[in-house]
């Protein structure tokens, strides 16, 4: 009988758990502009953001470059209005973005000359400079906050840096442990570092505030023989959870060599089950935002693989179908809008044509109901 | 996404064997080791002014699961007795736009070097390999349906010259200084409409055959590349149809169809002086440079430094390409081993 009772509990609980698999929302279609908080021209950030709600997009993702607010060192680096502070940009593009219904992810990154001795702007900073200057973003976009006589708009999503396990960004890598040459893994510790006194500071000004951790490049493979190595994805989570760093959400960027449904690479769609996995060990059910993916249709320094227009716009509809599988994907950021001469994977080619993906994408943003997820 | 530089590449350990036996009476003698790269594809390569600059354009099926196809770029330095020092792997062109093809490779100054990493399926990007910080710049990228292609491209000193174009309109560009060096980049009418595969650029000298549909596809046209167009402009009408152009400092080497067979022709400035090299069936790829015409006919490399074509090579498998440059003539061998599908690259000296 007590079985029986136990057998009941347990089916009941996997019907609820189905119908909420059901019920759940599909990733949110997102794609991010970055042109827009560099554009100062007001008519031309007018323009940029006329664009980018004309896709039907509610959510985008915007990257706060931290050696551009704060060229000088702040006096009290956690108050957002601290003379040292410029944050004109992101106040004209964040409001203009609220204006137009479309929520942000913003991420920060770009160390200032200031805070590191090298004054690279890749080198990893004190954790508690980078604390306070995540608060001081924080509050001054709490939804609460008054410049110049406007309230400026909420900001919830916040994302601790952009691909710290990549050198380009997050340097070193790895630390020379001993005279014959031998690396140990760096930069998930100072990245634990960052996330945990940054996510502090951020709770601390605005509770309801998502930290979004990780924020992990595409790196597959480890190469730990130099500071300039870079940690593959796998290692950087494995060895961030040593440290148990609070996180609220896992950001991972996917560009697969193959299709959405062909690639089978380490961090890749078909692979999103594995990258559960590992984020269960910072914490178990951590939601997951992709705030970077893409195709690229033709080739670009930094990015080597590419593909076709129709075979972008085919890989983009794939890629929201995918994500769709997965219930803990939270958004899918498209990287980019619009091509450049060194990114080259927008729905837009630099003279501002639109490529067959951008139709494909405005279907999906416009109508996400075509996204649910498979009951 | 950049592979680790000598990833996939290595040096073999073996010295190569040196073919003493009947080889004796050929004017060659074999060099130093080899270098050994995975994969077997069409291989191109160029004499850079301190090494090797090659490319191997392949096919990758991981696992059977799905296909793309790369075209990797790699440099070596040489020393006197062969190659020196570790195979560099700094450009990695990966596409499922369609199957990329034999790249054209432009040696430059010291280790730099141009590719225009070409397929089927999309317009060729053309990379500028690299500045002293290791960075490459892309010269031409172009996803668009129809965008323009590269045909040809040379390397002279600190620009490079490239022919871009596609049907009625072409043109000829010029970038001097690579990406965020200050960067200036001309780009003037050109004086043709080049047929596929028959054009060529080497530093000072641009040759092709115009298009049938625009001129006479017997027709070689020479002229001197400049910022302001084509000067110079001289003709030399061909015995056939032309089935490919080579160009090097000093000369031009042409291959037509004559009576069903292939005939192999160079020409040397200034006079254009032409010179019947080869004749026959079945040629493979083609290089110039320093004076040298290197063919591969089957799996015989055949090479000269005036005058006909002799074999300076016989590969136990396929010749998947050749570079030349004076007494020197790189050979890419195809082989297996346990299994694995690696390219040799074999220096051969000429006298």
């Amino acid at each position: 009988m007590r079985r029986a009772v136990l057998l009941l509990a347990l089916l009941g609980t996997i019907a609820a758990l189905a119908l909420a698999g059901a019920a759940a929302a599909a990733p949110i279609v997102a794609l991010q502009d970055d042109r827009g908080p560099v554009v100062t021209d007001p008519a031309q950030r007018t323009k940029v953001l006329d664009q980018l709600a004309a896709t039907g997009v509610k959510l985008t993702r915007v990257d706060v470059l931290w050696d551009r607010v704060a060229p000088t060192r702040p006096k009290n680096p956690s108050d957002p209005g601290d003379p040292a502070y410029d944050w004109s940009p992101y106040d004209a593009y964040l409001s203009g973005l609220a204006a137009r219904g479309i929520s942000a992810i913003v991420d920060f990154y770009e160390t200032p000359p200031w805070a590191t001795p090298s004054g690279d702007d890749n080198a990893a900073p004190r954790a508690a400079d980078a604390a306070a200057f995540a608060a001081a973003l924080a509050r001054r976009y709490n939804g609460t906050f008054r410049f110049g006589g406007a309230r400026l708009p909420e900001v919830r999503l916040i994302e601790i840096w952009n691909e710290p396990n990549i050198r380009q960004f997050f340097t070193p890598q790895c630390r020379r442990v001993s005279a014959r040459g031998k690396y140990v893994y760096d930069a998930p510790r100072e990245y634990a570092a960052i996330l945990t006194a940054s996510y502090r500071a951020i709770k601390r000004v605005n509770p309801d505030a998502v930290v979004i951790g990780g924020v992990a490049g595409p790196a597959g493979g480890d190469d730990c023989v130099s500071a300039d190595s870079q940690v593959g994805t796998a290692t950087f989570i494995a060895q961030l959870a040593r440290e148990h760093p609070p996180i609220d959400a896992w950001s991972q960027h996917i560009y697969p060599i193959g299709g959405p449904l062909q690639a089978f690479f380490f961090p890749s769609w078909l692979t999103m089950p594995r990258l559960q996995r590992l984020v269960d060990k910072l914490r178990p059910g951590l939601p997951i935002y992709v705030t970077e993916t893409g195709y690229h249709t033709s080739y670009n320094r930094y990015h080597r693989s590419f593909v076709s227009e129709a075979q972008q716009a085919t890989y983009l509809v794939q890629t929201y179908q995918v994500a769709a599988r997965y219930p803990r994907v939270q958004a899918v950021v498209w990287f980019n809008f619009v091509d450049n001469p060194f990114w080259t994977g927008g729905l837009l080619r630099a003279n501002g044509t639109r490529k067959p993906s951008y139709a494909q994408f405005v279907r999906l943003a416009s109508g996400q109901s075509a996204l649910a997820r498979p009951g | 996404m950049r592979r680790d530089a000598g990833e996939g590449v290595r040096r073999a350990r073996r010295a190569a064997l040196v073919p003493l036996l009947g080889l004796a009476a050929l004017p060659a003698t074999a060099s130093a080791a080899p270098v050994v790269i995975d994969g077997w594809g069409q291989a191109a390569g160029a004499f850079t002014g301190n090494g090797l600059a090659f490319t191997n354009s392949w096919r990758v099926a991981p696992d059977g699961r799905f296909v793309y196809w790369r075209v990797d770029g790699y440099r070596v330095r040489l020393g006197r007795s062969g190659f020196r020092g570790r195979v560099d792997h700094p450009v990695s062109v990966s596409t499922q736009a369609g199957p990329t093809t034999r790249a054209l490779v432009a040696g430059g100054p010291g280790p730099t070097f141009a590719i225009v990493a070409s397929g089927q399926g999309f317009a060729p990007p053309v990379i500028w390999c690299c500045t002293t910080d290791d960075i490459q710049s892309v010269l031409e990228s172009d996803g668009r349906r129809n965008a323009p292609v590269t045909v040809a491209a040379a390397v002279e000193g600190s620009r490079v010259r490239f022919l871009l174009g596609r049907g009625a309109s072409w043109t000829l560009v010029s970038q001097t200084g690579q990406d965020e060096q200050g960067e200036t980049r001309k780009i003037v009418g050109f004086p043709g409409r080049p047929q596929g595969g028959a054009a060529a650029m080497a530093p000072g000298l641009v040759a092709w055959v115009d298009d049938p549909v625009y001129g006479i596809s017997t027709a070689l046209r020479i002229g001197v590349p400049t910022d302001t167009g084509v000067r110079g402009l001289r003709l030399r009408l061909q015995p056939g149809p032309v089935r490919g152009v080579w160009a090097a400092p000093g000369m031009i080497v042409v291959a037509n169809l004559v009576n069903g067979r292939t005939q192999l022709a160079r020409y040397d400035l200034p006079a254009l002086r032409r010179t019947v090299v080869w004749r026959g069936t079945g040629l493979g790829p083609v290089a110039v440079g320093g004076g040298t015409v290197a063919a591969v006919v089957g799996s015989r490399v055949l090479a000269s430094r005036s005058g006909p074509l002799r074999q300076v090579r016989h590969s136990a498998g396929v010749v998947a390409g050749v570079a030349a440059s004076g007494r020197r003539v790189a050979v890419f061998e195809q082989r297996r081993v346990k299994g694995a599908k690696e390219t040799v690259v074999r220096l051969v000296r000429i006298r």
